[in-house]
């Protein structure tokens, strides 16, 4: 699936993959975990998961549930729940988020609790 | 006299915290570490208008929750130190992140006065701030300053001694949504009927760390009052399970969420207007999209990386030069002042060639820390961290033990005293220990002419091959080791790696003078105090018990003999004669007897008790390998810059061959690093716990490494 509105502001830090899109999100309309996305984009956060203390850091943070970011370094295809083939994405599971103004870089498993739509 | 006003300086990493702490104080700053932790605490002392102002940095943090030491730090000073003022300092250019950790002082109920930082960085991005207005929707005084250039600086000051001087301070009170609110409205009572840390905390405070299921101050509430603290954890598992259920959220995330509520409230009326959109990308970005890009990215990082390392180890060179003929001179003037006898001894041997050879780093560090201090104010290292992360995350370390690395020799010849030091960079202490304890396996300056001549005697074809191996083979079994520590003595989850990526600056000259000068002074004064002990230590053990009366007579005689005879080359035998004495003096030493007894074990890894000796020696410093090998091997004084007659000397010797050589070579690279650096892992790692286990854990793997290359070489018949 594709995501429907092309965001021309945004960028790709890593370059763009044959499998996506430029300059548009991929990622499943339905929330899908962050590390599936992979193309750059504003995304909005629909659900956090994993253990409390995780989830109150990414919330101290400004990752909330209705939060809305922008994807600029997607490390796509390290979710779960993907194929073979998803294991060795770009950013190996890593990807950068801009959020309230500043440049998060989150690892695999956080980007993994983290689920998103496209916007 | 009035005592000095107490300021602490709080707020979001890279907010500008630490230039303003080093604008007030310039060099009158002293830096200590908090009890217990590592955690930098930085301290001193300025005059405004006749008011003299003791200033604390605090630590840089997001939140004042319980989830790292730096958070801890921050909040316990705040609370057990009571400062009159505290001055939080918010970046101009993000201010709603910034504003979060703003709510919670707020929530403290603490003096506060905001300093908006970087206002002119916000006005190059279009953003105007109105700070009378913030300042009155927050209840705080808002000053805009440029902590660069003063700018703005008076007034802050002027508004903290009013703030200092208030008895009351106005409080905002943040809402939290109905389900909070109401809990909050049942519990704050009861703390307060019940007096739960009401000494310490405001009883609402309190309540809202319990709803947050806030470690720390559940174990004091269980502590001051178990019963009550049982009754409200109970009503805290129901607002939690109520909002599990409905809203799919813990308590502290719907807290954080009304606080960033809030903020978002403030700035929508009026306070900040942008002239353009507010996702516009920076050039701090489009940098990124360069430096960060997966194939340009790695080059631009191996040429920064490689240039730093040049800078500290090229540009240091005259000054460790010049540091070494100081002490030469210095060696010598007392050589000629004192009479011989062990008090001469001990200040040539042990008190200048020991604390002289440590100062010699000194010149070493200071570069370090300047090239590392460019890296980290100007905002590359984090881009370093991100980078790195996904190779080192698989050996159970973090990104930024990169640095650490490439300092001990990642790129053969740098110095594990200031890679050890810079693992301050790293905030998970797990991953940071095991970085300061792999990190003496790199190939250092010192371990070098020890390798050169080893390589130089039994594998002179492929010199250049065998020491690229000897770096591969240092970083290979550096992260194995950390890998296998991870999942050992250091096992546990590696720590997120969530972090911010700071906007690129220029760092300022002062900054830099300060941060290096802090740490290359902490290392002087560690060569004054523990290191000097060590060294008088390991000069005794060379040294005592001296030869026996009748074997120093037996010397005295053959020179005497030699000088009355018809010989031409005199000065030669006496010389031989000089080395045999060294030798015999060395072998009854505790050095040589230690090393003697070491043989039962060592001779599996093919070494003689004179190896043994010099490795002993190695103990001191890597370079006295060369040194001690020459003495043990009659050859009298050798220099570790000249070591071609040793080497000649050793592949002639039959307790020689190629296998011992290479079991030799391993050994060294991987036994237990010297003693400053043993001094630094247990500076940094806050016991000498770890540093006994950094000596024992290496030298034991070095020797298993040894036996393993002797036996398997001999029985190949390569020997």
């Amino acid at each position: 699936m594709t995501g429907n509105h092309p965001d021309i502001s945004c960028h790709c830090l890593h370059g763009t993959d044959r499998d996506c899109k430029l300059h548009q999100v991929e990622c499943p309309e339905d929330a899908h975990p962050l590390t599936e996305c992979c193309g750059c984009g504003r995304v909005r956060v629909e659900k956090l998961s994993g253990d409390r203390k995780a989830c109150a850091k990414m919330a101290n943070l400004g990752v909330l549930p209705g939060t809305e970011m922008e994807l600029l370094c997607p490390s796509k295809g390290q979710g779960r729940g993907r194929g073979r083939g998803h294991g060795r994405g770009r950013g190996g599971g890593r990807c950068m988020v801009k959020i309230h103004g500043g440049t998060l870089s989150l690892d695999q498993l956080t980007a993994e609790n983290i689920f998103v739509t496209p916007l | 006299m009035n005592s000095p006003l107490h300021i602490a300086l709080a707020g979001n990493p890279n907010s500008g915290k630490t230039t303003l702490f080093n604008y007030l104080t310039g060099a009158r700053q002293h830096v200590g570490n908090y009890p217990g932790v590592t955690v930098d605490k930085k301290e001193g002392n300025f005059t405004h208008q006749d008011t003299t102002i003791r200033v604390i940095d605090l630590p840089g943090t997001y939140s004042l929750t319980a989830y790292s030491v730096e958070e801890l730090v921050a909040r316990d000073y705040l609370v057990n130190e009571k400062p009159d003022v505290v001055v939080d300092v918010v970046d101009a250019s993000n201010l709603e992140r910034n504003l979060y950790l703003t709510c919670q002082f707020i929530e403290l109920g603490i003096p506060l006065v905001i300093a908006l930082n970087m206002v002119d960085v916000a006005k190059k991005r279009g953003i105007t701030i109105d700070t009378k207005k913030l300042g009155t929707l927050l209840g705080v005084p808002v000053v805009p300053i440029i902590a660069r250039s003063g700018q703005g600086v008076d007034q802050l000051f002027d508004t903290v001694i009013t703030t200092g001087k208030q008895i009351e301070h106005s409080t905002t009170l943040l809402r939290y949504g109905p389900d909070i609110d109401e809990a909050l409205r049942e519990i704050v009572p009861q703390i307060v009927t019940g007096n739960l840390l009401t000494d310490t905390y405001p009883a609402r405070w309190t309540g809202l760390k319990i709803l947050e299921d806030d470690e720390q101050i559940l174990d004091k509430a269980r502590a001051a009052d178990s019963e009550l603290t049982t009754k409200l954890i109970e009503r805290s598992k129901t607002l939690t399970h109520h909002l599990q259920s409905t809203v799919d959220a813990f308590p502290e995330a719907v807290i954080a969420d009304h606080r960033y509520g809030f903020i978002k409230s403030i700035l929508r009326q009026r306070v900040v207007s942008r002239v353009f959109d507010a996702d516009r990308l920076y050039t701090s970005d489009k940098i990124d999209k360069v430096v960060t890009n997966r194939v340009i990215g790695p080059l631009i990082m191996a040429a920064i990386l490689f240039g730093l390392y040049s800078f500290t180890f090229n540009f240091s060179t005259f000054l460790v030069d010049w540091l070494g003929s100081l002490f030469d001179i210095l060696s010598a003037s007392v050589d000629n002042t004192l009479p011989n006898g062990p008090i001469k001894s001990m200040i040539i041997s042990g008190v200048i060639d020991g604390v002289g050879g440590v100062l010699g780093f000194v010149p070493i560090i200071m570069f370090m820390f300047f090239g590392i201090a460019v890296l980290e104010d100007s905002g590359y290292l984090a881009r370093v961290a991100f980078m790195m992360d996904r190779i080192f995350h698989f050996f159970g370390l973090h990104g930024s033990s990169v640095m650490p690395f490439i300092v001990s020799g990642g790129i053969a010849g740098g110095c594990a005293v200031p890679g050890v030091m810079a693992t301050r960079t790293l905030r998970s202490p797990k991953e940071r220990m095991a970085t300061l304890l792999t990190v003496p396996f790199m190939n250092c300056g010192a371990k070098l002419p020890v390798l050169t001549l080893i390589i130089g005697a039994f594998f002179s074809s492929h010199q250049a091959r065998y020491m690229f191996l000897a770096t591969v083979a240092a970083w290979i079994v550096a992260l194995l080791a950390a890998k296998f520590l991870r999942m050992t003595v250091l096992k546990g989850e590696s720590t997120p790696f969530v972090m911010e990526l700071p906007p690129y600056r220029f760092p300022t000259m002062r900054g830099l003078a300060i941060h290096t000068w802090e740490r290359t002074w902490q290392y002087i004064k560690k060569a004054g105090t523990v290191i000097l002990g060590i060294s008088i230590l390991l000069w005794a053990m060379m040294t005592y018990p001296g030869l026996p009366d009748t074997d120093t007579a037996r010397f005295a005689a053959m020179r005497q003999e030699i000088s009355s005879s018809q010989q031409i080359d005199k000065d030669r035998q006496i010389q031989k004669v000089n080395g045999r004495e060294a030798e015999a003096r060395l072998r009854n030493s505790m050095a040589g007897r230690i090393g003697i007894a070491l043989e039962s074990v060592s001779r599996y890894a093919g070494f003689d008790w004179r190896t043994n000796i010099a490795l002993v020696g190695g103990f001191a410093a890597k370079e006295v390998i060369v040194s001690t090998l020459g003495t043990a091997y009659s050859l009298g004084e050798v220099s570790a810059d000249n070591t071609s007659s040793l080497k000649d000397r050793l592949a002639r010797d039959p307790h020689w061959n190629p296998v011992v050589g290479l079991a030799v070579l391993a050994f060294i690279m991987f036994y237990a690093p010297c003693f400053v650096t043993i001094v630094a892992i247990a500076n940094e790692a806050g016991s000498w716990k770890w540093a006994v286990f950094s000596m024992v854990f290496n030298t034991f793997f070095a020797l298993i490494l040894s036996i393993a290359i002797y036996q398997i070489g001999m029985f190949l018949g390569l020997g």
